[in-house]
């Protein structure tokens, strides 16, 4: 499978405020690729850029193949569903649905029969002749789906299609985008603040901070090897411990040091340990034996979260909850246990 | 106790003042035209009314010329309001304040300094006639009172469209886009219709005016019309003529008629609630072709709308304008002749629309208080009856003040009350009403029920609450209120045409027209129009910064 | 607050603060009673002149309405019919001012009243007036007599206003009646409108159209076109042969407060100065005192030289005031509202007329002559036209309100129906014999 898009050295700027800083995305055909980030980081702008409402100053936009950043947005081959579903409220569902395809001079018949398909394929069926001032929020997020799949376009562009759902709806939706991103094969690109949204669907993310791209990759590799502090941040809680590290030894300074780490030599570098990682009873051979004191916990359900400290410096350990585990208590003296192979240096 | 009290009492007085001074006048009217030689009743009068070709003809006639305004009075709006909210335009601003000029200067003015420029013999066909030996009958018939009447209020339209295409959300145009529409489809299949119910209230609101406008026709000597037929019938034939009365129900009838059809074609749909972001559509820059074009559209448009304040500041300062393209020489005595001498109609004018507004604020105020926060019985109707008066034609009212308060003596003077002065104070109040509810409903809909629950808990009174909370956070909305109410009032005919009595209490408008009336009189009419509309201009530019500014203020605080 | 109120409470009593007034109601338009009421003023600095501006009928209402309690001391206008109508109702008292050098008789009319319950101030007549530019512009002869605007080279460029809306209209209308014959003179103005481009709701639109070039030849009382001279138009007047010259007067009201003061204004009106006054560029009305000629600018008409100047029409002003409301509605029927379908018939009558002059063709001349009968043709005969039972219809009730509602209207617009139902037919039919003339040439 080959790239669908090429983004080559774009750059965005306002004024004096730079939005986008030489981004380079390469993203693969029938890929679910999501732009993570927090909000004001540039990732609509780039997804706007994609679908031709935004102009770049410099760079290069290739979409299967060709350059479309002159193109105008009704050239360009991409369907873009808004955060708001942007539903035309002077039409009905299958108006809705049958204008692309319309505007496109399919023949009639032809019209009806897609129509009634994506309808099916988005379970609306019965809701055809409804405005959409008559529709619950997900249904009117599925009639914006429906009404940019149905023209097949080459881009499906999602700009957060969740955010405005509950929690619940959320997560069915999450899974029905899912299911038809795999009934369809469109390349899908979908912008989110949400980690965890992101996490769950995507094939590939990138992360975007302040108009940069930080790291692109699969949601594990990036969770387990974030190549920076904010893409370690960002995709979930971690202990960050900052020191030196000399022939695979890491120290804070204090009484923390953990040995036999795969990394070259650093007097100013960050120790990054997931929560999980560490353990109050050793696992492996190479865990290596700290000392902590409980500060306090958090029962959060499946797990209980406890802040420690350790070598003067507080870290945050999630604990299984089995039911059989020992509960430890405030000012409470604990080993604790980390492994370098869970471990990472940057 | 007291809250209901004063609450209570407040409906009441407003209810009596809308009853007196609203229904009972139009009740009049509608009683009489159902009245028969013996008193009792009858339909014969309206039986009279359709066997009556010419009464026929003029209701068509007025229908026609309604219609037709509409259609001219969109034909510059629609450029106008496409132009700004569209592109990255450079004439935005000019467009959007000078289109709106039109509307402080009485249509007839309007009429007077149309015909020097545009009537058979005026500046435009002797030009034309001179150098491509043709004319154009812009002015011939019911052309002339079209063109007059669509340059006037083709603002209403303009204003009601650029609201409401700004209120368009731009992502139901980009999301067209990105299905691949564009161009003039896209405007046609999703502009249009979301700009709809805003041109709709806008168009509607022009057909009203036009159907009810007296001073036109008047002065273009156009009678087959409705409005002068009544006119004409009442003040040829007098007060007591059953078909004047009849040709005002009709006027009323068709007007509210006019009006339920609007919101039928509407049917219920306000977009602007559903639309989440607004934000106004996407402008774009323009190429220079675009712009040439753009710019010689906007430019005939704005000439064609401002005509009337070119040949009137021309026919203000000329000596003598007689078959001419330009007046043969020019002169600054009209001005002085205005200010030295005949300065009662600013007086009268500016003391009128004063009290008028400063009445519709107070009950607008009270009227929007009562309907929206409280649960005074009736308080629904009250909001109807005063809204109403938008649909009663100024004529009618006019009549049926005639008719409700002739017989009433003043016990100042012991002269008719219908002939006091006040009269046209009130009337104008009523006429206007609306705008300033409108005004004062917007205002209050935007301050939080908290503002004010918090300040009863901590045990204020209702008019300490008016006074220290509501008042000062609605001044803006108030106030925008009060200018609309002013200037519009200040270029109003046909209701106070009927009931002015002596040169000494004319209004601006009526002073005009008088002095229309004389041939050395064309040059200070001018002049006093000018000064009319000068003055309105100022007053609306003066209290549009002063709501800027508070709006700014508040603006912060509620964010804050 | 306190100074909007203040401001009111001053405006109210603004005006019953002068003890020492006169209060006039006129249908004069600012023009005229300013010039007066400051001349007046000036004189007798301590008498407050008060105008009342009503039009001519709204004037009468008001006064008949007021009369319980009545504040006026005035009333002036042009149409003497109007002050026939007050004294009918003894709402005038008598007066004769010692004022010198006023001859018994303008033209054939007598200025004052003869039982001396109004006297005239001044003269006004009915002509002719036309824009100078225009009619070289149109290459059209100035028009001398009325019999001049049926000719069909001023086919759309005559203005006139209605009679219903205006008295000094409806005196023109009545003094072609009068001076050729109802049915002639029926004939003649309809003759005359066939060739008006409008027929104005407003007695001043008719000067106003032909200052500003609007159209170029309007019929008008006299001086609406020596002010539009006066005011500088290229303009010109010219009084026809068949012409009234009919005072305007003013009258002291029966139980005037200020009576005194009331004399003074009207013998103020007669004096020298008053007389004078008539001459203002801007008023320009014939003065009744023969010695003020002597001050007017050149080529001002002077009845009491120019003999011919509304000599040749003597005018009944009895049968005027008889059937007034019929005649206005007669025109109204006639030309007002039917003025598109008669210049419809008139311009077939011309084209075939036109044809004619090239070729002669009995029966097409006896079509023509036929198709000018039936334009001419009239609803009603002079005779109902002056029946006072059938009048009565048209009578303007000037009673108590409660009167007026049992007999007005209702019956005067079935009336009216049939007449334009008639009036329309006719028309109809003269064009479709125009026509077939036409076809004959």
């Amino acid at each position: 499978m080959g790239n669908i898009i090429n983004i080559k050295n774009i750059n965005v700027s306002y004024g004096k405020n730079h939005v986008l800083k030489d981004v380079n995305i390469d993203i693969k055909e029938k890929d679910f690729f999501t732009f993570l980030g927090p909000s004001g980081c540039g990732k609509t702008t780039l997804l706007r850029l994609i679908a031709g409402f935004e102009q770049s100053q410099s760079g290069e936009l290739i979409i299967d193949g060709k350059e479309v950043s002159k193109l105008n947005p009704w050239e360009r081959d991409v369907g873009l569903v808004f955060q708001n579903y942007a539903l035309w409220p002077h039409m009905t569902v299958a108006k809705n649905i049958s204008f692309g395809l319309e505007e496109k001079k399919v023949p009639k018949n032809e019209i009806d029969q897609r129509v009634d398909e994506v309808l099916e394929l988005v379970g609306m069926q019965d809701l055809k002749q409804r405005y959409p001032f008559q529709l619950s929020g997900g249904q009117q997020q599925r009639v914006a789906l429906a009404r940019t799949i149905v023209v097949r376009p080459k881009v499906l562009l999602l700009d957060e299609p969740l955010s405005n759902l509950d929690a619940k709806l959320r997560n069915q939706m999450r899974i029905e985008l899912l299911e038809l991103h795999n009934k369809l094969q469109i390349t899908t690109i979908f912008v989110t603040h949400d980690q965890e949204e992101a996490n769950s669907i995507s094939d590939n993310i990138a992360i975007f901070n302040e108009g940069v791209i930080q790291q692109v990759g699969a949601p594990i590799d990036l969770y387990n090897h974030p190549k920076n502090l904010f893409v370690a941040n960002f995709l979930g809680t971690i202990n960050v411990i900052k020191g030196k590290i000399s022939n695979g030894t890491f120290s804070d300074g204090n009484d923390f040091k953990l040995e036999k780490l795969k990394a070259d030599n650093s007097d100013n570098c960050s120790l990054l340990v997931r929560p999980q990682n560490i353990y109050f009873e050793k696992k492996n051979d190479s865990d290596q034996n700290f000392k902590g004191k409980i500060q306090s916990k958090e029962f959060l359900g499946n797990i209980i979260r406890y802040q420690v400290l350790i070598s003067g410096q507080v870290m945050t350990i999630d604990s299984m909850h089995e039911g059989k585990e020992k509960i430890y208590s405030k000012n409470e003296d604990v080993d604790v246990f980390v492994n370098p192979e869970t471990s990472q240096v940057i | 106790m007291f809250k209901n009290l004063f609450l209570n009492s407040t409906s009441l007085i407003i209810g009596v003042f809308l009853l007196l001074f609203l229904v009972i006048p139009i009740a009049q009217v509608f009683y009489v035209s159902f009245l028969d030689v013996n008193g009792s009743f009858t339909l014969v009068n309206f039986s009279d009314f359709f066997k009556n070709q010419l009464f026929i003809e003029s209701f068509y006639n007025s229908f026609y010329v309604a219609a037709m305004s509409v259609v001219l009075a969109s034909v510059f709006a629609l450029p106008l309001a496409y132009f700004t909210s569209r592109f990255n335009f450079k004439g935005s601003v000019i467009i959007q304040s000078l289109g709106f000029i039109p509307l402080i200067m009485p249509p007839f003015v309007g009429a007077v300094a149309m015909k020097l420029f545009f009537g058979t013999n005026g500046s435009v066909n002797l030009l034309l006639d001179q150098y491509f030996g043709f004319k154009i009958p812009f002015m011939e018939g019911l052309n002339g009172v079209i063109f007059v009447e669509s340059v006037h209020y083709f603002p209403f339209i303009l204003i009601n469209l650029i609201t409401s295409l700004n209120n368009i959300d731009r992502s139901m145009e980009e999301s067209a886009q990105s299905l691949g529409s564009k161009g003039f489809g896209l405007f046609k299949r999703i502009v249009l219709p979301l700009s709809m119910p805003g041109y709709i209230a806008g168009a509607s609101l022009v057909f009203l005016k036009v159907f009810d406008d007296l001073g036109t026709p008047l002065l273009l000597d156009i009678n087959n019309m409705l409005a002068p037929q009544a006119y004409l019938r009442i003040s040829s034939i007098g007060i007591n003529d059953p078909m004047g009365y009849v040709i005002a129900v009709i006027l009323v009838v068709t007007s509210i008629l006019a009006v339920w059809v609007a919101k039928m074609a509407l049917g219920g749909k306000d977009y602007s609630m559903l639309q989440k972001g607004g934000g106004g559509m996407i402008k774009r820059d323009m190429k220079t072709r675009q712009k040439i074009t753009a710019y010689s559209v906007v430019g005939l448009i704005l000439f064609l709308v401002l005509s009337p304040h070119i040949a009137l500041t021309l026919l203000s300062f000329g000596t003598i304008w007689s078959f001419s393209v330009v007046p043969d020489a020019y002169t600054i005595d009209h001005y002085k002749n205005i200010i030295f001498e005949n300065s009662i109609f600013i007086k009268n004018t500016m003391l009128y629309c004063t009290l008028a507004a400063f009445i519709d604020i107070v009950l607008a105020f009270f009227i929007s208080y009562i309907v929206l926060r409280t649960k005074v019985k009736g308080r629904q109707l009250l909001d109807y009856i005063a809204m109403s008066a938008l649909a009663i034609p100024g004529l009618v009212l006019g009549i049926g003040y005639l008719r409700t308060f002739y017989s009433f003596n003043n016990p100042l003077d012991g002269k008719p009350l219908a002939s006091w002065w006040f009269m046209i104070v009130l009337i104008l109040a009523v006429r206007r009403l609306p705008y300033a509810l409108r005004a004062a409903n917007a205002a209050l809909m935007q301050i939080s029920k908290f503002l004010e629950e918090s300040a009863e808990s901590l045990g204020a009174r209702k008019t300490t609450i008016f006074r220290k909370i509501l008042v000062p956070l609605m001044t803006g909305g108030l106030l925008a209120g009060f200018i609309t109410s002013f200037s519009t009032a200040t270029v109003e005919l046909s209701a106070t045409i009927m009931l002015v009595s002596t040169e000494v209490d004319a209004p601006l408008a009526y002073g005009i027209y008088s002095y229309m009336q004389t041939a050395a009189g064309r040059g200070p009419g001018a002049a006093l129009g000018m000064i009319g509309v000068l003055i309105v201009a100022v007053g609306t530019y003066f209290s549009q910064t002063i709501i800027d500014k508070k709006y700014k203020k508040t603006g912060e605080v509620n964010n804050g | 607050m306190k100074k909007i109120l203040s401001f009111i409470v001053a405006f109210l009593f603004a005006t019953s603060a002068f003890a020492n007034t006169v209060t006039i109601v006129t249908s004069f338009p600012k023009d005229l009673s300013g010039k007066f009421k400051a001349a007046f003023e000036k004189k007798y600095p301590n008498i407050k002149v008060e105008i009342v501006g009503k039009k001519t009928t709204a004037g009468i209402k008001y006064i008949q309405e007021t009369k319980s309690n009545n504040t006026t001391d005035l009333f002036w206008a042009s149409a003497p019919d109007a002050f026939e109508v007050l004294k009918g109702d003894g709402l005038l008292q008598k007066y004769t001012s010692k004022a010198k050098g006023i001859p018994s008789k303008v033209g054939s009319y007598p200025v004052n009243d003869p039982d001396g319950f109004y006297t005239g101030f001044a003269a006004a007549g009915y002509g002719i007036m036309w824009n100078t530019r225009y009619l070289k512009a149109n290459k059209l002869p100035a028009p001398q007599q009325w019999s001049d605007l049926t000719n069909p080279v001023y086919f759309g460029h005559v203005g006139m206003s209605a009679p219903s809306r205006s008295g000094t209209t409806h005196l023109t209308v009545e003094t072609w009646l009068q001076g050729v014959g109802f049915d002639k003179g029926w004939a003649l103005s309809k003759e005359m409108a066939a060739n008006f481009k409008t027929v104005t709701a407003r007695s001043f639109g008719v000067p106003d159209g032909v200052n500003s070039g609007d159209f170029g030849v309007g019929i008008v009382i006299d001086f609406f076109g020596l002010s539009s001279i006066g005011s500088g138009f290229p303009v010109d007047f010219v009084y026809p042969k068949v012409s009234t010259l009919v005072p305007a007067n003013i009258g002291i009201i029966n139980n005037a407060p200020n009576k005194k003061n009331a004399q003074l204004f009207i013998d103020f009106l007669l004096s020298t100065k008053g007389q004078e006054t008539l001459l203002d560029p801007k008023i320009r009305r014939l003065p009744v005192n023969p010695n003020t000629y002597s001050k007017a600018p050149k080529d001002f008409p002077n009845p009491f030289k120019d003999k011919s100047i509304g000599a040749a029409v003597k005018f009944d002003v009895d049968l005027s005031k008889s059937r007034y409301n019929l005649i206005n509605s007669m025109f109204d029927v006639m030309i007002t509202y039917r003025l598109d379908e008669l210049r419809d018939a008139m311009s077939a009558i011309y084209k075939a007329e036109a044809a004619l002059k090239k070729k002669s063709n009995s029966k097409a001349s006896a079509l023509i002559k036929e198709a000018r009968a039936l334009i001419a043709k009239n609803p009603i005969s002079e005779a109902k036209a002056n029946d006072a039972e059938f009048n009565k219809i048209f009578k303007k009730k000037r009673k108590k309100a409660k009167d007026i509602e049992k007999y007005a209207g209702t019956r005067q617009a079935e009336v009216e129906a049939g007449w334009d139902k008639a009036v329309v037919a006719n028309y109809s039919a003269a064009k479709k014999k125009a026509e077939q003339a036409l076809k004959l040439l």
